[in-house]
């Protein structure tokens, strides 16, 4: 690894979570990131992405609710 | 001609499509406007589901054929596309969202059950409905009315063959009725295609469903959670009247049920009963029991010559009233009248060779089934 992998910083971790949730990353950013020395960093994000998605869908299945009820 | 071969199996095809309509292959038209709704948005998915298919394999089989080996193809090696996986995971989250949407809306009407106008309890039971009209005093058992003798290929069958009860459920058309699903043994559940209603009833849960009735009419479905032996003898038949009709037939049931009270108070004589029980038998155990009252050995007790049938009348009359827990024999305390019951309890005290000469009287079973 020439290169230093854990420049990019908070945007380059949510960059990567959000391909993986999506489920598409280029192959070289997947080598940047499985090169990576702190693991930590994606887990973290990882969760707290998906808590995020959670109480999106919730807000998403209230707002249709009301718009039935209306 | 010989090549022609492959062409008759297409052939055969064209010439029955026009009979597609008689397989009933799709879903009913549909005679409420939820049902009418969800009869649409199963076409528009359905089509879109074709279109989609005829794409992909369109896609498919042309470059399967245009890049074959015959024509010198060769294979273009390449690990990834971001592009086109971006592509192909957008697309389809597009087209379900699109099919989400209007799909969601509907389902938010299906379950919206408030302000009705007229709230019926439907309670499955091995196997026959209960209609219960919650604050009319109105409560009866729905049976499968078509004749043995259809059913076991001694007669001709009818038009309405297993799809027919003695009394149906009534509505009145127009108005929001709400149904409160319940079973008091197993699964069941009651479905009416042209309502788009299909609910499961479940011991010991509520389940709800509505439906406003717009045509006046004779709608018919069927118990469509297999519950036992006779799951098929479970028709439901929904007949929808017009509200001065509907007004005319509460009235009429609620004093039949007085009448069938001062029934209760008659002095009935061992042939009356036995008249009357031989017809509650073959409406309500010879399901189980058999018109011969010969049962199923292993799973349904013979009668005749039974012990309990035969033996003193208070654990008969228990049994009949209280049912068994835990066995297939209900409580038909509930199910019958007064007079059904003790009808159907001299008729098996003395039919076929059960010649007791016991009978017993509508006020006796009265003051028993408190
Ligand atoms: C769904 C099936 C079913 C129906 C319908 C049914 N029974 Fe039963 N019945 C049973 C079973 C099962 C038993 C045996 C219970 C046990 O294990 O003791 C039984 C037992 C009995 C017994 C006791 C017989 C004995 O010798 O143990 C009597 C009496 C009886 N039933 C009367 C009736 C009457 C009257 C009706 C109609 C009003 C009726 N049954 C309808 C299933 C049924
Ligand atoms: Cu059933």
């Amino acid at each position: 690894m020439a290169k230093e992998p854990d420049k990019g910083g908070l945007l380059k971790t949510l960059q990567s979570v959000l391909a993986a949730m999506f489920g598409v990353q280029s192959e070289r950013r997947r080598r940047e990131d499985f090169s990576s020395e702190k693991p930590w960093r994606f887990i973290l994000a990882g969760l707290i992405v998906a808590a995020a998605f959670v109480i999106f869908v919730m807000l998403l299945v209230r707002w249709a609710l009301s718009l039935g009820a209306a | 001609m010989i090549k022609r071969i492959w062409l008759l199996p297409w052939i055969g095809l064209l010439v029955s499509l026009p009979a597609a309509a008689a397989w009933q292959v799709n879903l009913s038209p549909g005679s409420t406007e939820i049902a009418r709704d969800i009869r649409e948005l199963h076409m528009i998915i359905f089509w879109i589901c074709v279109a989609i298919g005829v794409v992909v394999f369109g896609v498919m089989f042309w470059s399967i054929i245009h890049h074959r080996k015959s024509r010198g193809a060769e294979a273009h090696h390449f690990h990834e596309n971001t592009f086109v996986e971006i592509l192909w995971t957008l697309i389809p989250f597009g087209i379900l969202i699109a099919m989400a949407v209007p799909a969601t809306a509907t389902l938010i009407r299906m379950y919206d059950s408030t302000e009705a106008d007229l709230d019926v309890q439907i309670t499955g039971y091995q196997w026959k409905w209960r209609y219960q009209y919650l604050g009319h005093d109105i409560d009866y058992f729905s049976v499968l009315s078509t004749p043995r003798e259809q059913i076991n290929n001694e007669a001709e069958k009818g038009e309405h063959y297993l799809l027919e009860v003695d009394n149906p459920l009534v509505l009145p058309a127009g108005k929001k009725v709400r149904f409160l699903l319940t079973s008091n043994d197993v699964i069941h559940s009651w479905w009416v295609p042209d309502f788009a209603v299909k609910k499961d009833a479940i011991p010991g849960f509520v389940n709800e469903a509505w439906v406003i009735p717009e045509e006046p009419g004779i709608y018919r479905g069927q118990c469509t959670e297999l519950c036992g032996k006779d799951h098929g003898f479970m028709p439901v038949v929904v007949e929808v009247k017009p509200q001065e009709e509907f007004d005319q037939w509460l009235a009429d049931a609620r004093s039949a049920a007085e009448a069938q009270a001062a029934a209760a108070e008659q002095d009935w004589s061992l042939e009356q009963l036995m008249e009357r029980g031989e017809q509650v038998y073959n409406s309500a155990c010879a399901a189980c029991h058999l018109p011969n009252g010969q049962g199923v050995p292993g799973a349904f007790p013979a009668l005749a010559g039974s012990p309990i049938a035969t033996g003193d009348i208070g654990p008969h009359i228990d049994i009949v009233l209280h049912g068994k827990a835990g066995t297939a024999m209900q409580a038909f305390g509930a199910q019958l009248d007064a007079v059904d019951l003790a009808a159907v309890i001299t008729y098996e005290r003395n039919a076929w060779g059960n010649d007791t000469g016991d009978s017993v009287s509508p006020q006796q079973i009265a003051e028993l089934n408190q």
